[in-house]
């Protein structure tokens, strides 16, 4: 077997320490910071995206809880407003409705006053009409002059009757 | 040399070791020693220079959104990256350079192997003996470095009884000084067995003429099996050396 002849043994060790030397030396002079650079560099961007994602969805989460606040905000100042003019429109129309319905009543007395007298004036003009007819026709009827006082007692007395039935 | 300078892997060749003939290119001579230029050392340098261009032109200028040899780099780069990190911890992140050229150079010694023709240098025991030796020279080093002798604490396990250790003890330190055996012969052996086998279907899909289409279809099987091998082997290799720095620097 070529592998136990001693003749290249040095040979391949010596090559071996040198072409190994120089390959560790330029791996580590050049080739290995390359590539550790590179994969550093884009290990760096990606973090340095995430943070950067991290810190924008605060940012929104922080907008968007502003914007729930000022939603609530606006949402119980429309409905303390509507409240207030609901109470405003309640109590104004009270007031209204007390003023006119005061107004009403006081119409309603005087026209009932009113009534009242003309309907006593009425029944006055109505007992006298009915003294002077009824003097004026016992007069016709008996033939001569019929006392007022007489005629008027005998219309009070069925005015009477009449009001008591 | 004269059996390895006819020719390398030669097509027809029977011989199915004869793809592990080490021969030189340039002959080099330095105090007397040969360290010639050889095929192995091509691979050594082929593998080297695919494994450094594959991670720095293929990381190019390191754009954000990464281009698809970017992704291949970048992957490698984290599935050794976290390799370490899972099987050392925090403490192995100065050692993580290492473990990485350690990998790209086994895993494309491995891979560069299986192109026809080629040489498989992670094949000859001598390499992954010395990869192997230095790993573990290293490492327990390091371990001396950080724990002083309680690192020998690391041959007793905490808790055993105490009337354990006359067996415990050899046990412990056999074991742990047959890790670079381990480490080595596992690689060697494996790029080894599976060249030869390749060679070998090859060879009876030569000579079986129209039946050859047999071992032509087993050989299509292994080759893809080979591959496999292939990157599992500089994985195991390289997650080990992980495995024993981890122990070196946590003792147990």
């Amino acid at each position: 077997m070529p592998q136990f002849d001693p003749t290249w043994f040095i040979s391949q060790i010596f090559w071996l320490v040198l072409v190994f030397g120089a390959l560790y030396w330029l791996m580590v002079k050049r080739a290995l910071p390359k590539v550790s650079k590179a994969l550093d560099a884009r290990a760096e961007r990606i973090q340095g995206d995430l943070v950067r994602a991290a810190k924008l969805q605060r940012d929104a989460e922080i907008t968007a809880e502003t914007y729930e606040a000022a939603i609530a905000k606006a949402r119980d100042e429309a409905r303390e407003a509507i409240r207030a003019a609901q109470v405003a429109t309640v109590a104004d129309l009270d007031a209204r409705q007390d003023v006119l319905s005061k107004e009403l009543a006081a119409q309603a007395s005087a026209a009932e006053a009113r009534i009242a007298e003309a309907s006593k004036d009425a029944m006055a003009s109505v007992r006298e009409i009915a003294v002077g007819t009824a003097q004026a026709a016992a007069g016709h009827l008996i033939g001569g002059n019929v006392d007022e006082a007489k005629a008027a007692s005998a219309v009070d007395g069925i005015l009477n009757r009449q009001t008591t039935h | 040399m004269a059996a390895a300078a006819d020719g390398h892997g030669g097509g027809g060749g029977l011989d199915p070791l004869h793809q592990f003939e080490i021969y030189p290119i340039l002959s080099i001579n330095i105090g007397g020693y040969d360290v010639s230029f050889t095929n192995s050392s091509l691979w050594m340098v082929i593998a080297a220079v695919v494994a450094y261009l594959i991670i720095s032109r293929g990381v190019g200028a390191g754009s954000l959104v990464p281009t698809r040899m970017q992704v291949v780099a970048e992957t490698l780069y984290s599935t050794v990256a976290n390799m370490v990190r899972d099987n050392v911890g925090d403490a192995g992140k100065k050692y993580f350079p290492f473990v990485f050229t350690l990998f790209m150079f086994v895993l494309f010694g491995n891979l560069l192997g299986m192109i026809p023709y080629s040489f498989t240098f992670t094949s000859h025991l001598a390499v992954t003996f010395a990869m192997a030796a230095t790993i573990f020279v290293t490492i327990t080093i390091i371990g001396i470095m950080r724990h002083g002798l309680h690192f020998f604490s690391l041959f007793f396990p905490a808790g055993a009884p105490l009337a354990t250790a006359p067996i415990l003890i050899p046990i412990e330190i056999i074991s742990y000084l047959s890790r670079p055996v381990s480490l080595s012969v596992r690689l060697f052996a494996n790029m080894m067995v599976g060249h030869t086998l390749l060679k070998v279907l090859g060879s009876f899909a030569v000579m079986m003429g129209a039946a050859g289409i047999l071992p032509l279809g087993l050989l299509v099987g292994i080759t893809a099996l080979e591959f496999l091998v292939a990157a599992l082997q500089a994985y195991v290799f390289t997650i080990l050396t992980c495995i024993y720095l981890h122990d070196a620097i946590h003792l147990h």
